[in-house]
């Protein structure tokens, strides 16, 4: 319930700031003219799809949920060329499982993530954009059974991901991406599907 | 959209993570399962220990072999084993073996540590080749001769490989020496068929060529002694379970229920593993690691009781608590009567004294160093190297240096070139 | 693994159908193409996932400044010079580069480069030192797009010999693996802003030894993998 809050508060957030965009010039990811430069910040929210099998080992007879919320938070540099530069941050529930022991006694666990990448980005299309990273993960279990563990790693990773971007004003517009998150300490990646606001919140 | 192919098949091919492997090859032997092969008693075992010369299989595993026997008894059952330690590339045998009329048969596996090799090993020693000798009740006469012939193969495949060993000399005894295996017998990078730090792997480790064990202990939250080696939970050493972070944040019930190592094993308590070592082999030296910073009462309790079983069941065990740096020296000297408990140090030979530890342990990058051993001798304590992994190190720290014991992920190495001396 | 590199290299793919100048023309110090200029040079950085196998639990991307110098000697041939710099232990190579056009898209390239490895640590006051010799005969094969971006495969054979580290004077290793390995890379040079060029690369490690970790004495006879990222900003 708390998820379907946040979702709304961000469409709500999204219509608010389209709404006081009044220009006529659309948004757009390609460069604005040779030797412009502006910085844009795509917050995202969304959903992430966990595929793999692996992390949940059968002799804990494990009910996987591998569908989790994720929330991300991009400040990208668009300079005068199609390629672009910046960082990404935000919050990921890789996958989270209900456990049964041998001895029938239950628990819970779940494997979050907070990335720090380094991303670069280009425009294919006016409104189509790709995006590759690589930084930080900071891992974080937290472990119901026989008491509560919050215990967090740092782990190198990686992100992929594809964007569409509709115009809703000269600063701002709203989009959709698709989204790969993978953080190679423990092999754990995701697929995201997430609506985004995206801003250009600086131009010089 | 060809370069896009193209460039996909450039990325399967950048993808190709290599996953390395070594499993022990199914052994099955007919000659060796049937009703009438009997197993080899622990005397007639003995009687095959010695330095032997290969004459077929050289290629694969050196000039010579030092072969040894060992036991690991599990409750009433005991399983004898006779490893061929050779020369070559830290290649190894180790079989088990049986009497057939009044020949021997030895059935196991071979591997090459350093690779992934592995494969069957199938060896006969007739009655004319030393069997009848063997198998009978007197002792071995210098002048009686051994000659060991059979096959070997590469993985699965069935053995077709000649060998051929001859017995040179009896091994090598004159000076009492350790062969530490590191990690209770290896690494799990090792590909060995138990986990680093398991008590499955310590009760292999005499067959690998230990004479004793190094383990890493480290404390849960709930302060229970258990044996793990990194600092944290990770994909190297557990089956994947979404348990990450140090291994000091979760308590021994969750460890013990919810995380296996890489082969399947429970992190074991340092309880169960002194209870492996004491009871179930033939290891004589313990080193138990310090890798946690915190009072170290509870371990030194363990080392008092373990202590005390060995010599109620007349073994002979040293157990001693590993000082690898400062935090656990201090640790140490808040033990009561810390002057008179064994510890292995890893520090300077002024906290050698300090604490009066009766092994001083320097790492194998400071050199040889003879004349530092030679006063440390002098004060009538032993010195460790470690970890010594290096084949033409180890025969060079073995011919040249002056220390009491190696400590190694290849003990089968050190064994070899210290049974090889002459 | 894989479907992480074939979504980059499928981005690599279609960023290269960026725009361009003349002033960025052929300045990849990577891409195989004859001297246009006196000199190209790059600085930059490589980070190296280090394995299990041979790091333990220091499963980190290791950054190493990356510097690149083209030197022309004439039209196709170049000296090629490469610095490797993590301040205890660096790798300098260089080697002749040939290169040629096969059309007005593809050229390729043929070279060889020699590498000297060396690094120092103090151990407890004991000075430990190792250093080896490289020998890395390489081919290339690049391609040029519409708007002049250049995307290269290299392909690289690693010898190594003279490996050997010392404990002050008492000689450690004395180790070769003439036929250690094999690298491959795809890289992507093409305009960032003003007239500076960014690279982009993947490189693939598979090794028996790799010079970062001649501190760690590891003895495995495997062909291990080390996946590399190369960054840099041709200047």
């Amino acid at each position: 319930m708390q998820n379907n809050k946040l979702f709304l508060l961000f469409v709500l957030l999204s219509l608010g700031m389209a709404s006081t965009a009044q220009e006529t010039d659309e948004f757009t990811s390609r460069p604005t003219g040779r030797g412009e430069y502006s910085l844009v910040a795509y917050a995202s929210g969304g959903f992430g799809y966990f595929p793999s099998d692996k992390g949940t080992p059968a002799y804990l007879q494990p009910v996987k949920t591998k569908w989790n919320t994720v929330g991300t938070l991009r400040i990208m540099w668009h300079t005068d060329r199609l390629l672009k530069a910046g960082i990404e941050t935000g919050y990921i529930t890789f996958y989270s499982y209900k456990l049964r022991d041998s001895a029938g006694r239950t628990g819970k666990i779940a494997l979050n993530a907070t990335p720090i990448l380094l991303e670069f980005s280009m425009s294919l299309k006016n409104r189509f954009n790709i995006f590759a990273g690589t930084g930080l993960y900071i891992l974080n279990t937290k472990l119901d059974y026989d008491g509560k563990v919050n215990s967090n790693k740092l782990s190198s990773g990686w992100m992929l991901a594809a964007s569409y971007i509709y115009p809703i004003g000269k600063k701002v517009g709203l989009g959709t991406e698709v989204k790969w998150l993978y953080a190679t300490e423990t092999s754990n990646g995701s697929v995201c599907g997430q609506i985004q606001l995206v801003w250009r919140f600086l131009k010089w | 959209m060809k370069y896009f192919f193209i460039l996909t098949s450039f990325a399967f091919l950048f993808s190709c993570r290599r996953t390395f492997e070594a499993p022990i090859p199914d052994l099955a032997w007919d000659n060796f399962n049937s009703l009438s092969a009997v197993r080899l008693q622990n005397t007639q075992g003995q009687k095959m220990e010695g330095i032997y010369s290969f004459s077929d299989g050289s290629l694969d595993f050196g000039t010579e072999a030092a072969v040894k026997w060992s036991y690991t008894a599990i409750g009433s059952d005991t399983t004898y084993h006779l490893s061929f330690f050779c020369q070559k590339d830290v290649s190894y045998f180790i079989c088990e073996g049986k009497r057939v009329d009044s020949s021997i048969l030895l059935n196991g596996y071979w591997r090459r540590m350093i690779g992934t090799e592995t494969g069957r090993v199938r060896l006969t020693i007739t009655q004319q080749n030393g069997g009848a000798k063997i198998l009978s009740a007197l002792p071995l006469a210098s002048t009686d001769n051994i000659v060991i012939t059979g096959v070997y193969g590469d993985g699965e495949a069935v053995p077709d490989q000649p060998i051929q060993l001859q017995k040179m000399r009896p091994l090598f005894r004159a000076t009492p020496f350790e062969i530490i295996a590191h990690r209770g017998g290896g690494r799990t990078s090792d590909l060995l068929p138990a986990s680093e730090n398991s008590v499955e792997i310590i009760r292999m480790a005499s067959r690998f060529g230990a004479t004793g064990v190094e383990i890493d202990v480290r404390m849960t939250s709930d302060g229970v002694p258990i044996l793990y080696h990194d600092g944290t939970l990770n994909e190297r050493l557990i089956q994947k379970n979404g348990m990450i972070g140090p291994i000091e944040n979760y308590s021994y019930a969750q460890l013990s229920a919810l995380v296996r190592l890489i082969k399947g094993e429970r992190i074991p308590t340092l309880r169960e593993a002194l209870n492996a070592v004491v009871y179930n082999t033939p290891l004589r030296y313990v080193w138990l690691d310090t890798k946690y910073v915190g009072s170290l009462q509870k371990v030194r309790d363990l080392q008092v009781e373990f202590l005390q079983k060995a010599t109620a069941i007349g073994r002979s065990v040293t157990i001693t608590i590993g000082l690898p740096d400062r935090d656990a020296f201090e640790s140490f000297k808040k033990l009561p009567n810390y002057q008179n408990i064994p510890s292995v140090n890893e520090l300077t030979r002024e906290e050698v004294r300090e604490v009066n530890s009766p092994i001083w342990a320097p790492r194998f990058t400071l050199g040889l160093q003879n004349a530092e051993v030679a006063a440390v001798h002098a004060e009538g304590r032993k010195v460790f190297v470690w970890t010594l992994d290096i084949p033409a190190s180890i025969q060079e720290y073995l011919t040249n240096g002056q220390f009491d014991g190696i400590l190694s992920n290849y003990p089968s190495a050190v064994a070899y070139y210290y049974y090889a001396k002459q | 693994m894989k479907l992480i590199f074939c979504f980059l290299f499928t981005l690599l793919f279609l960023n290269t159908f960026a725009q361009d100048t003349t002033l960025h023309r052929f300045k990849g110090v990577f891409f195989p193409y004859p001297m246009d200029r006196p000199a190209k040079f790059s600085v930059g950085l490589t980070f190296t996932t280090m394995p299990y196998d041979i790091t333990e639990e220091l499963h980190f991307q290791i950054p190493a400044l990356d510097v690149h110098l083209l030197k022309r000697v004439s039209k196709k041939l170049a000296l090629d010079m490469r610095a490797n710099v993590q301040v205890v232990q660096n790798l300098l190579t260089a080697g002749p580069r040939w290169a040629t056009t096969l059309n007005d898209r593809f050229s390729i390239s043929i070279g060889n480069e020699v590498g000297y490895w060396f690094g120092a640590v103090n151990t407890e006051g004991i000075r430990t030192r190792g250093h080896g010799f490289q020998n890395v005969p390489h081919l290339a094969i690049g391609h040029r797009f519409n708007r002049r971006v250049l995307l290269t495969f290299r392909a690289e054979a690693l010898m190594n010999f003279g490996i050997k580290t010392y404990a002050k004077d008492t000689e450690l290793t004395s180790d070769y693996r003439l036929f250690g390995g094999s690298t491959y890379s795809l890289i992507l040079e093409q305009p960032f802003y003003g007239n500076k060029v960014l690279t982009i690369g993947l490189r693939g490690i598979y090794t028996d030894f790799f010079w970062q970790t001649w501190s760690l004495f590891e003895t495995f006879d495997r062909n291990i993998f080390y996946p590399q990222v190369i960054i840099g900003l041709n200047l």
